[in-house]
């Protein structure tokens, strides 16, 4: 990570003021980068039977990132940000704080968001903000022995599933000319999302996620 | 291709790898410990007894239905908690360190003591801290009682004779668990006014905290000091909650809570802060368990699971859990009881004390 934050310094570092149509309606951009998304969690307790007070957390990942922008028009973008999907560990909270590692998760969250785009098309930067609409697809949950041995101790593994489920994504973010056809995108963007976990025993928790994506870019225009 | 074929191609295949990689199961995750332990080393009483008296008489009653343990030995398995932890490590099942029983009972066969090889659980119903005075033990029979003649090793005894049989010292990679106390609470109770026991109620709080103290450096002497690393001890859980308890006159179940809090609060003291111990607190999970059953699945927390048995007396009454199975529950649905004798939790019981019990190794990083 840390050669990619040299990189983008170098690239920022490589900014001309020459004039052209950046970012003019009608132009398609693709960037590649990294995103870290990090769960603002709020977890509701596990169901009977358990340990009253059995809650989890969710621990924040990092994974290569890019996405697909067009211009709609010079100030409006419809923007489609692509990932490799981001594994997540589970980690017990409230009465089972301190037990480590209950599971993990894979999510692929598909985010299709709406931009406005303040200042000119070729203006050296160019703030935004965003809406999306995120449809964040859970799968590949895996329960660890923790699991297991806190409801079913001794017996046949713990299975765990996720629901998949709809969220709103607001985002702040800035676009910022490198040259003519290379320049960078900083966003951060906080999805609106809670889900429900089932346990393969019968419990189920419903956890609120509301992650905060922080995703930094390196794009070029065509 | 134009640069707008290439990037909608580019899309559509990142699209599409995103979408098939979504298409993968979860499955089982990795149920190993991060720690790989040899063995499960068990000191204690009737709550922790694999199978102790599992002899003559006991073992006809229980080998084709199950039963043998203090529980009610079903549904099927029926494990009770440290079966149960045993299986989460994966060092196997806990099998009974010695065998035997002595009864005086007219009918009831027993067999002699007998040390069994490769066995690591000395736990034995009826055992008591250092006395050998436990309920129905044979220590009882020397004052004349007539009874099933449970030995009930006491736990110093059960550390001395681990001791022997690993060469006098610890691998450092067992994980020993303690649970004790209770059976000096029935006994200190029963004895008050008598040669055996206390003058007073008070005197018998006393010789309760003194028993926890004196357990604390059991636990620190014999067993830590040996070479032990990793010691789940667990603390007389809430009797006062017990059907056999409740059935006491008013004061009587407040004393037995005193003499509780004061072995715990004793063995609380002399194990605070010494490293290489977990000390669960089984007293306020069990007085939870009495107060919220809903929350821990329980339908009832007051009766008994286990009908009349082989060994009720009077052979109507409801029967010691020690041969309770399928075959001699009470009726109606019991899978949810809390208790499945008058002091001795059901298999769901067990199954709720193996989760405490594993989230107090986890929570101590020894899972």
């Amino acid at each position: 990570m840390n050669n990619k934050f040299a990189l983008l310094a170098l690239l920022a570092a490589a900014v001309t003021g020459t004039a052209a149509h950046a970012q003019s309606a009608g132009t398609w951009s693709v960037r590649a980068g990294v995103t870290n998304i990090s769960p603002d969690v709020n977890s509701g307790n596990l169901s009977a039977p358990s340990l009253p007070g059995s809650k989890a957390d969710v621990k924040s990942a990092t994974q290569l990132s890019g996405g697909v922008t067009y211009m709609y028009t010079d100030n409006f973008a419809v923007d489609l940000p692509l990932s490799l999907p981001f594994r997540h560990d589970l980690v017990g909270a409230g009465a089972l704080a301190g037990v480590g590692k209950i599971g993990d998760v894979k999510v692929l969250p598909i985010t299709v968001f709406g931009q406005y785009r303040f200042l000119e098309a070729q203006a050296q930067f160019r703030p935004y903000v965003g809406l999306g609409v995120t449809y964040a697809n859970f799968f590949g949950e895996r329960g660890s022995g923790t699991l297991t041995g806190l409801t079913n101790p001794g017996g046949t593994p713990t299975r765990l599933s996720i629901d998949d489920r709809w969220g709103l994504t607001p985002q702040l973010g800035l676009v910022g000319r490198i040259n003519e056809r290379w320049f960078f995108d900083v966003s951060v963007a906080k999805t609106y999302l809670k889900t429900r976990n089932t346990l393969s025993t019968g419990q189920t928790l419903d956890i609120k996620l509301d992650p905060v994506s922080v995703s930094l870019g390196v794009g070029m225009r065509f | 291709m134009n640069s707008r074929t290439r990037l909608a191609a580019a899309l559509t295949a990142a699209l599409a790898t995103a979408l098939l990689a979504s298409c993968g199961g979860g499955g089982d995750g990795d149920q190993s410990t991060s720690f790989k332990y040899d063995r499960v080393v068990s000191f204690g009483d009737s709550l922790s007894d694999v199978g102790t008296y599992k002899v003559g008489t006991i073992l006809a009653l229980t080998a084709a239905q199950g039963g043998g343990r203090w529980s009610t030995s079903t549904p099927a398995g029926g494990d009770i908690w440290i079966e149960r932890v045993a299986g989460q490590l994966q060092v196997g099942k806990p099998c009974p360190a010695e065998t035997g029983l002595s009864p005086n009972l007219p009918g009831v066969v027993g067999a002699s003591a007998t040390a069994q090889a490769g066995c690591f659980n000395y736990a034995q119903g009826s055992a008591r801290i250092t006395d050998r005075k436990g309920p129905n033990s044979v220590g009882l029979q020397a004052l004349g009682e007539i009874n099933l003649g449970l030995t009930a090793k006491p736990i110093r005894d059960q550390m001395a004779a681990h001791l022997a049989a690993a060469g006098g010292s610890y691998s450092g990679k067992e994980l020993v668990t303690v649970v004790a106390g209770a059976n000096d609470v029935l006994m200190e109770l029963n004895f008050i006014g008598t040669p055996f026991g206390a003058a007073t109620p008070a005197g018998a709080v006393g010789n309760m905290a003194l028993a926890g103290a004196t357990l604390g450096n059991l636990i620190k002497t014999e067993v830590l000091a040996k070479g032990a690393k990793r010691v789940l001890v667990l603390n007389i859980p809430d009797m006062a909650a017990t059907p056999f308890v409740r059935s006491f006159p008013a004061n009587n179940i407040g004393l037995a809570d005193a003499m509780v809090r004061a072995f715990n609060t004793q063995l609380a003291t002399a194990l605070k802060d010494v490293p290489g111990v977990r000390l669960g607190d089984t007293y306020s999970f069990s007085k939870d368990q009495a107060a919220n059953p809903g929350a821990y699945g329980l339908t009832n927390v007051t009766g008994v699971a286990c009908g009349p048995n082989a060994l009720s007396s009077p052979p109507t009454a409801n029967g010691s859990a020690l041969v309770c199975n399928g075959t001699n529950l009470v009726a109606g649905d019991t899978s949810r009881y809390q208790f499945a004798d008058d002091v001795h939790p059901t298999a769901y019981g067990h199954q709720l004390l193996a989760q405490f019990a594993i989230k107090e190794l986890a929570q101590a990083g020894w899972l």
